[in-house]
């Protein structure tokens, strides 16, 4: 079955994983930004990995009284994936204190994901529908999210553009900065907590699409490629959301189009392609940009 | 038949013992696969982690795990293309072994130093950025070979009933290459991970040696991903030196005894997990189990050392030092 | 002459780090290395050793088999590294040429004296994040004297450092330079520069002179090297 350019946004079946993955992209893309900035881009891994228990532990008590066919069941679990991945971030931040923080990041993503596999094995054996549910999560499904998930994504996405808004300037002076920012004895509250909680948020958000083993290429990427578009904070922001959201568009093209061009059985996952594509485009900047100047 | 099936956790190890002086009459049954190739690995993993967690480059371990996924496909196809059908039960023989971990060592730290010098990306970053594109390739590629995810599921979480021969030759021959290493070059190593340029001054060839090292890692994640899985591998790593670190301060010590409580975790976890199959009937993970205990005990003693160390504060305060 | 550079270029990314740099240095002499912040002293000091490749030019020593005591700069080492003083000093021992693994017992008397030559032998088996600045300098020093090597390169060694260490470290090179041996130092301030050194190299980017203290360390050059705004407070 053929599709044309304008049924990725209209046909019922297409629009949702289309528009929903662009969306998430472009507030993953923002967010990287701000990650990138403050060198903190391997973060985005070790909290996608926290994340997996939370599902896990969700799921376990879930099953004794639902099935994983029900909606509800499902955002249970995200909100349990959330609440593991604040404790990830907190215990993180606890050890960095005493501990390098390499060695702090490492440690909490293997311990959390360790801990997630614990509990997903006693679940595979009780429940091996509920487990097959979770483990979608992994990779993510792109091509299962629906109208209601675009529209918390765009909701999201709003979150995201008001609070950077509200708070450019703060954000900035942390990012390049945190001890002066700190000196100065301005609130840092929304700067710090709540970019962290909105990080994890997006990070329980995307997981069903692109998965908890990609999430921090989409985090990643668009900043990399934007670092050599601009010298300022606010065209980062710009070219990262626009790289987010064409490689969001580019992956769930292909992933449709290449079925249609090369095999009906050959099914490619969107999300590795989001990702292959987003990589793309951060290396084409980066070649074309050639050297800067030190 | 299995002899540890139905046995507990005490009089699992007693078998296990009796077993070993014995010599292991009519081969080694899945059990002892396993308390063997994990004992090999917490070896193994004691230099190698203890020597990344100084060298600061836990998540460069981390970053090579994953790419190891495209290194693995590429191995697989090429062995496929010399030799003709491989199976994935048993474990790919050594070679494939070597290849793969060769193929993502050098992909992972070219692709990652050619981005820090050449583009000017802050490492953390470019780590990032590396091994997530060449892990979405991986996918991609496993994928359209064997048209199923099947593969990329496994290399995350392990399998580690299914461990064969291979598994144990690759696991003692790691060990053994592991062992030589830092036996023969201990003094020199440790220079290099404390003050690299100095390291340099003196001729010493340190880009081989960095090199070596990542290779090895490498190897380890091979051999760990079929047992436990590339992520709990990093628990493995990473949490024995963490929790010696807040005893012993000394490089050789910490070894060592990383080495001690990597073992004897791992023995804990295969012990708990064929117990409370017993005892309970529910099949746990063992590499779940072992990085839960690892985080636990961490947590425990950390709790313990604090209160300790509150406690003698506060007496000290009394008596008015 | 030691050591003669011709027309050096080093380059840093696509920046000039340091060009024209020719220079000769007589043996014997302790050398000063000085020049403002970005200057490129330990760049120049890095590629007279080797460290570093110049993109252009050359430097050649007065001998092949000439050997060399590099002491980096502090900042380049974690000092929380579980490491002890001793180790630290022995690791002078080790090199291509010399010890690879086992240290023989003339190896050890070597540690053992530099430690008590530097005042630190009570400290030998402390780690080395539990010392104070001046002490950790001066097992990064011994370390260098047990190199027992024809040449010094020592980075920015008084940085953070207490007066006693200062001179400690500073007597122990003029009694290296009664046995021959040559100093290099890249030195950050000024006000011991005269007494320090016989030879100075003064440097910013590019060479701004090469000669003897007292015909280099003048109004009118360090002018040149650091700025019109210089100011100086007692007479030169």
């Amino acid at each position: 079955m053929t599709y044309t350019f304008l049924d990725f946004f209209t046909d019922p079946l297409l629009r949702a994983p289309m528009l929903g993955s662009m969306i998430l992209c472009a507030a993953l893309s923002l967010l990287g930004v701000f990650v990138f900035v403050r060198r903190s881009s391997l973060i985005g891994e070790t909290l996608s990995h926290a994340a997996y228990p939370g599902l896990m532990i969700g799921a376990t008590w879930m099953s004794t009284f639902m099935n994983p066919a029900q909606e509800e069941g499902m955002a249970l679990c995200l909100l349990f994936a959330f609440g593991t991945t604040l404790l990830a971030l907190m215990f993180v931040r606890v050890l960095q204190r005493y501990i390098k923080s390499d060695a702090a990041l490492c440690f909490t993503l293997a311990s959390f994901f360790g801990v997630g596999v614990l509990f997903g094995s006693r679940l595979q054996f009780t429940y091996p529908s509920w487990y097959r549910a979770m483990q979608v999560f992994l990779y993510g499904q792109t091509a299962t999210l629906l109208d209601v998930h675009v529209m918390i994504y765009a909701i999201f996405l709003g979150v995201v553009l008001v609070y950077i808004a509200l708070f450019y300037h703060k954000i900035q002076m942390v990012a390049f900065d945190p001890l002066y920012a700190k000196s100065l004895k301005v609130s840092l509250f929304f700067v710090d907590k709540g970019f962290w909680l909105l990080l994890a948020l997006g990070i329980t958000l995307a997981m069903k699409s692109v998965g908890v083993v990609l999430i921090s290429g989409m985090l990643v990427a668009p900043a990399l490629g934007a670092r050599r578009c601009s010298t300022s904070l606010i065209h980062m922001l710009l070219f990262g959301c626009l790289l987010g959201t064409i490689s969001a568009f580019t992956g769930n093209y292909l992933s449709v189009k290449c079925t249609e061009w090369i095999s009906e059985r050959l099914l490619l996952p969107t999300g590795p392609l989001i990702v292959l594509c987003s990589a793309l485009c951060a290396l084409g900047t980066l070649v074309k940009k050639g050297d800067v100047p030190a | 038949m299995n002899p540890y099936a139905e046995r507990e956790f005490f009089s699992f190890f007693s078998l296990f013992f009796q077993r070993m002086f014995s010599g292991f009459s009519g081969g080694l049954f899945s059990d002892e696969r396993q308390i063997v190739v994990l004992v090999f690995l917490a070896i193994s993993l004691a230099f190698l982690g203890t020597l990344l967690v100084v060298r600061q480059m836990t998540m460069l371990a981390n970053a090579l795990s994953h790419t190891l996924l495209v290194g693995i496909v590429v191995a697989f196809l090429l062995l496929h293309y010399l030799y003709g059908e491989l199976s994935w039960e048993g474990g790919l023989p050594a070679s494939g072994l070597w290849i793969a971990a060769w193929i993502a060592t050098s992909v992972t730290t070219l692709c990652t130093q050619k981005l820090t010098c050449r583009f000017r990306i802050q490492e953390d970053a470019s780590i990032a950025f590396v091994f997530t594109t060449l892990f979405a390739l991986g996918i991609l590629l496993v994928t359209l070979y064997t048209k199923n995810m099947h593969l990329g599921v496994e290399i995350v979480m392990g399998h580690i009933d299914a461990l064969g021969t291979n598994d144990v030759k690759n696991a003692f021959q790691l060990m053994l290459g592991t062992g030589c290493f830092f036996g023969c070059g201990f003094p020199l190593l440790r220079m290099i991970a404390f003050d690299e340029l100095f390291a340099k001054s003196i001729r010493l060839p340190v880009q081989t040696i960095h090199a070596l090292c990542m290779l090895l890692v490498a190897m380890a994640s091979m051999v760990a991903f079929r047992a436990v899985g590339v992520l709990i591998f990093l628990s493995l790593l990473v949490g024995p030196v963490l929790w010696t670190r807040l005893f012993v301060h000394r490089l050789s010590q910490i070894i060592l005894w990383s080495m001690a409580y990597g073992v004897g975790c791992s023995l804990i976890a295969i012990g708990l997990s064929r117990h409370i199959l017993t005892r309970f009937h529910v099949p746990l993970s063992t590499a779940g189990l072992l990085a839960t205990f690892l985080l636990l005990f961490y947590l425990f003693t950390v709790t313990l050392c604090f209160y300790y160390r509150r406690k003698k504060d506060r007496s000290i305060r009394r008596i008015g030092i | 002459m030691i050591v003669s550079a011709r027309n050096l270029l080093v380059t840093y990314r696509l920046t000039k780090a340091l060009h024209d740099i020719s220079f000769q240095i007589p043996q014997g002499k302790i050398v000063g290395i000085l020049g403002p912040n970005g200057a490129g002293k330990s760049t120049l000091m890095k590629v007279l050793i080797g460290l570093q490749k110049a993109r252009g030019g050359e430097v050649t020593w007065s001998s092949p088999a000439l050997s060399f005591a590099y002491m980096p700069q502090r900042a380049n080492v974690d000092l929380s590294f579980p490491i002890t003083v001793r180790e630290i000093v022995a690791m002078g021992c080790y090199g291509w040429k010399k010890r690879l693994w086992f240290l023989r017992t003339e190896d050890k008397v070597h540690i053992q004296e530099a430690m008590h030559e530097m005042g630190i032998l009570h400290l030998a088996d402390r780690a080395i994040g539990e010392l104070s600045g001046g002490q950790q300098q001066r097992a990064f020093f011994a370390r260098a004297l047990v190199q027992q090597a024809d040449v010094y390169l020592l980075d920015e060694p008084f940085t953070g450092v207490d007066a006693t260490t200062e001179h400690m470290m500073t007597a122990k090179l003029r009694m290296l330079q009664t046995q021959g041996k040559t100093i290099f130092m890249v030195h950050h301030d000024l006000h011991r520069a005269k007494t320090y050194f016989d030879y100075l190299v003064l440097l910013n980017k590019k060479l701004i002179a090469c000669g003897p203290t007292e015909e280099v360390f003048c109004k009118k050059l360090l002018r040149q090297a650091y700025g019109e705004h210089i100011f100086f407070l007692d007479t030169l």
